[in-house]
């Protein structure tokens, strides 16, 4: 199990345990977290389960497909932070990690 | 208000959406979703890909927790089936369930979906013969997918392909049956449909276009299929032939239907107390003119929450831009609007790389579009199409030549 936060727009936070294997986007779906929506379910297709991951964590991930830096160019509230959740798997490494919600996913 | 009783046919993505959209809005009267699945609200396009391949556990299909149901005090029934909707005194009528009788509504909502389209056979029940639209349909395919070598496609449409695609990696010989002149012919134009042919051909798919479905053989278990060509070997038979919507509960009842439950731009019946929301629905489009009937997720989504925004009384249109996705392989293909009257085309990319677009236009604006591995197209070209931009074909044609920078 793996400990990530959830922090949404409004400031409130949730920790949750999530199983290694899982992607960050299902961690959240999973634990009934507001504000990620993840509509196609995990295809990067939708770009609706934005996080913004901040830089301490941001090594410890895989970088960016092309595709995934797509989809987040057309999010209304992206940032040079900005992942898609559902292409982030849950590892170990990222025990502890905070990520922050934006405030719709439209 | 907040004391409505709302009861939601359907156990699907449409019918998940309208009652976790309903507690978004601080909705606080009873919530029922009667479904005649035997699982809680899952996504159905993994079903065909990465449920089927073996990727993806049951679990991970559902589209929320059993503890959101609980949390959200969403009362949820499965395998669980209704039999007739009594208009007149607001209640739905079980015959052989064992928890209910009757349940009463001040709201009801149809989100039935679809069913597949029956294949005509003398023996429909054979073993190793099989339709796909929910997980108890995969995990069938996935036990005669074991001890099977030749499998039949009869259909080439997106399930079917895309059945082709994980089967063939799995290892079978694979044969795809079209009835028309070319796969996909219902769904998109000939340069997609020719891309695909090629690429499953490559793979060692045979396609066999222009071909009809005379019969299946087999004693006990399928051993061939018969068509306008020829024989051929199968031990496994999937039929992909479309999908007609779940609308006899509605049409008995009396709520007016055609291909589909109609629906005004608030997903609201002929009935004034009864909503629809999904594949089953027929619902006007201001882009398209017309009244359409969509097989999709992201329908499905918006309207359940347009469905909720009318039972609290916001009364928001649904007005979207229709769009689907297709895994096929590592070919990722987005599909953006309904290119069905299109008088013109541009293509943009390079089709043997396997990352090309098809942008199709009509009266100079563009009404749809196919993109294979080309997400950002795909996302720009949702917004010319919704926002009606007009397009420099030279620009447009040109891949070297940014997305964002082929405004006119």
């Amino acid at each position: 199990m793996v400990k990530i936060t959830y922090i949404e727009s409004n400031g409130s936070e949730h920790t949750v345990d999530v199983d290694e294997g899982l992607s960050i986007m299902e961690g959240a779906v999973s634990n009934s977290i507001p504000g990620i929506d993840a509509d196609c379910g995990g295809g990067c297709a939708c770009a609706t389960c934005m996080v913004f991951v901040d830089s301490v964590w941001k090594e410890k991930i895989d970088s960016m497909s092309e595709e995934e830096e797509s989809m987040i160019d057309f999010h209304e509230h992206k940032s040079d932070d900005s992942r898609l959740s559902c292409q982030i798997s849950v590892t170990k490494d990222l025990d502890g990690i905070i990520l922050k919600l934006p405030e719709s996913q439209q | 208000m907040s004391e409505k009783k709302i009861v939601v046919i359907g156990g699907g993505q449409a019918s998940c959406q309208v009652a976790a959209s309903l507690r978004q809005k601080k909705f606080n009267g009873d919530i029922n979703i009667i479904s005649s699945e035997s699982y809680l609200p899952y996504q159905r396009p993994p079903l065909s890909k990465k449920y089927l391949s073996g990727e993806l556990a049951a679990e991970r299909l559902y589209l929320k927790p059993e503890k959101f149901y609980d949390e959200h005090n969403i009362n949820i029934s499965l395998a669980s089936c209704v039999e007739e909707i009594d208009r007149k005194n607001s209640q739905l009528v079980f015959l052989k369930d064992k928890t209910h009788k009757k349940i009463s509504y001040d709201n009801l909502i149809i989100a039935t979906g679809t069913q597949p389209r029956l294949i005509p056979l003398d023996n429909p029940k054979l073993g190793g013969l099989h339709y796909l639209r929910s997980i108890a349909d995969v995990e069938m395919i996935k036990s005669s997918l074991k001890d099977s070598k030749n499998m039949v496609i009869i259909g080439g449409g997106y399930i079917g392909l895309e059945v082709a695609a994980v089967s063939k990696t799995l290892g079978l010989d694979v044969t795809v049956i079209e009835m028309a002149p070319r796969i996909l012919e219902r769904v998109t134009s000939p340069i997609i449909s020719s891309f695909y042919h090629s690429f499953h051909e490559s793979k060692g798919v045979k396609i066999m276009t222009n071909t009809s479905v005379k019969g299946v053989n087999g004693k006990n278990r399928v051993s061939s299929v018969e068509t306008s060509s020829g024989n051929i070997e199968a031990d496994l038979v999937l039929v992909g032939i479309g999908v007609m919507p779940c609308q006899s509960l509605a049409e008995e009842s009396g709520i007016s239907v055609d291909n589909g439950i109609i629906v005004d731009e608030f997903c609201k019946t002929s009935d004034d107390y009864i909503y629809s929301a999904g594949d089953c629905t027929l619902h006007p489009s201001d882009f398209y003119g017309k009244n359409i009937r969509l097989e999709s997720v992201h329908n499905a989504i918006e309207q359940g929450k347009t469905v909720a925004s009318s039972i609290v009384g916001e009364k928001v249109a649904y007005n979207q831009i229709p769009w689907f996705w297709s895994d096929q392989y590592d070919l990722k293909l987005q599909i953006a609007g309904l290119n069905s009257e299109y008088d013109n085309y541009i293509i943009r990319g390079n089709i043997v790389e396997n990352k090309f677009s098809v942008f199709y236009f009509k009266s100079g604006l563009m009404i749809a579009s196919d993109c294979v591995n080309s997400a950002q197209e795909h996302m720009m070209s949702r917004r010319f199409i919704s926002e009606k931009i007009k397009i420099d074909f030279d620009r447009l044609q040109n891949k070297e030549i940014p997305i964002k920078e082929v405004v006119l």
